[in-house]
């Protein structure tokens, strides 16, 4: 007999989510869903919108469940993934809404949202602090603003005036940091 | 302030490669624009070392997301919106009913390199990594440089091919799998499909058939990942979204062999 919804581990409940089963989807909501609004919204700084992109979210995983792979890694990350992935999306075509509002009427363009500060917002949250605390300030302003920010890393080296060599550089030295991290110390314990 | 690699990667390589591997930090963030993420991709499927290293990335990337995941609350009706879309398509794309090889089983049985691969997670429909349909415009590009990938795997030492068909000769699919797994499928015939059915594909072993993955209803070009266990291959048409274990007879099969 099935066990229970409840005690069905990630990949299980994928698996019934592909059997169209919607307590299934639920259950992967109620496991996930606040994290997946959680990152969204700080990637999108609009409550609204995090809603939208957090529903877009799950309604994949409910037409495409095959899109998850449990031999790829853990469906909080996937999930997370795609969460990132799509609010990013999300920010570039609202910066190019604004940017064909301001044409249209033939102003210039305006600044986009705080996006610094928003994204420095981020720092707020206890883990993220000691996740980022081991990089330089540099390396920690880059992916703060590319991830964070939603930026691509051209916009990044805009944003900071550098040459975009070295924003993908203290990106990729970053997150090669981040990693040494990780590995030293395990499985972190904020997920 | 100069243009350099990060520390420990200072002189791994020159040319274009090395262009694209720089954009691995930013490609795992999603902070890259849509060629250079096709250009990281091609990178990743065939260059082991950049996939070890882009995992590594995305590992430290995850931990950024779930950190900032870390203690919110969604909105209590948001679930609510949720369920009440989920009848919103006519044709989900669902998985046949509980009674076949569930695709955590089949899943078990790929390549090693789709384990590694966790950077390609975009791209990938139940192992297949990139496909390119028939008459795909905007596929082009990929699909030129997918058959580029497909014509240098074939003359590495322990590639294997297969050429794919019926009894009578009517389609023809070529697969070619580098050593390290990658498989690459080029339909030269094979009738397109409605949109409400796709062509999947097939490891067979005696009996058993295990989903390699779905090819589309026109496919064209398409990658899988492909282990070295894999003999036998075989195609068949399935419902949109693919089928946990074959509802109709194979349409084309054939076997793989040393090139």
């Amino acid at each position: 007999m099935e066990p229970p919804i409840h005690q069905l581990d990630d990949g299980a409940l994928v698996d019934a989510v592909g059997r169209a089963d919607q307590d299934a989807l639920a259950e992967v909501y109620r496991r996930h869903g606040d994290g997946v609004f959680g990152l969204v919204r700080r990637v999108l700084g609009d409550e609204a919108m995090a809603e939208e992109v957090t529903q877009e979210v799950f309604l994949r995983l409910w037409h495409q469940p095959q899109r998850f792979d449990a031999g790829r890694g853990a469906l909080r990350s996937f999930l997370l993934r795609q969460a990132h992935s799509r609010a990013v999306e999300r920010v570039r075509s609202e910066e190019a809404r604004r940017r064909r509002e301001a044409r249209a009427e033939r102003e210039a363009v305006p600044d986009p949202p705080d996006v610094e500060r928003q994204a420095l917002a981020a720092l707020g949250s206890q883990a993220l602090a000691e996740a980022l605390a081991t990089l330089s300030e540099g390396e920690r302003e880059a992916i703060v603003l590319a991830y964070f920010g939603g930026l691509s890393y051209r916009d990044v080296a805009v944003r900071l005036d550098l040459p975009e060599g070295t924003v993908k550089s203290r990106i990729r030295l970053g997150l090669a940091k981040l990693a040494d991290r990780l590995e030293a110390t395990g499985p972190g314990t904020d997920r | 302030m100069t243009e350099r690699e990060p520390h420990g990667h200072a002189d791994r390589r020159t040319g274009p490669g090395a262009d694209t591997e720089s954009l691995l930090g930013a490609y795992v963030l999603d902070a890259v624009d849509g060629d250079e993420r096709r250009r990281v991709e091609q990178l990743l499927a065939t260059d082991l070392r950049a996939r070890l290293e882009a995992d590594r990335l995305s590992a430290a990337a995850d931990r950024l997301a779930a950190a900032a995941a870390e203690g919110a609350s969604a909105p209590p009706q948001l679930w609510s919106s949720i369920a009440a879309r989920l009848g919103e398509r006519t044709e989900p794309a669902h998985a046949a009913p509980a009674t076949v090889t569930p695709l955590a089983a089949a899943r078990r049985h790929r390549g090693a390199w789709l384990l590694s691969a966790a950077a390609v997670v975009v791209l990938a429909v139940v192992g297949v990594v990139a496909a390119v349909r028939s008459g795909d415009g905007g596929g082009t590009d990929r699909a030129a440089s997918m058959e580029q990938m497909a014509r240098e795997a074939a003359t590495m030492p322990g590639a294997r091919t297969a050429a794919l068909t019926d009894p009578g000769a009517t389609m023809a699919v070529e697969v070619v799998v580098d050593p390290q797994g990658h498989g690459f499928v080029m339909s030269a015939a094979l009738p397109a499909l409605d949109d409400a059915h796709t062509y999947q594909l097939w490891s067979v072993d005696g009996t058993t058939m295990v989903s390699l993955g779905l090819l589309g209803p026109d496919p064209h070009m398409a990658m899988v990942g492909v282990d070295g266990q894999v003999h036998q291959l075989a195609i068949t048409m399935e419902p949109a979204g693919g089928s946990a274990e074959p509802t109709t007879a194979p349409m084309a099969s054939g076997t793989l062999e040393q090139v």
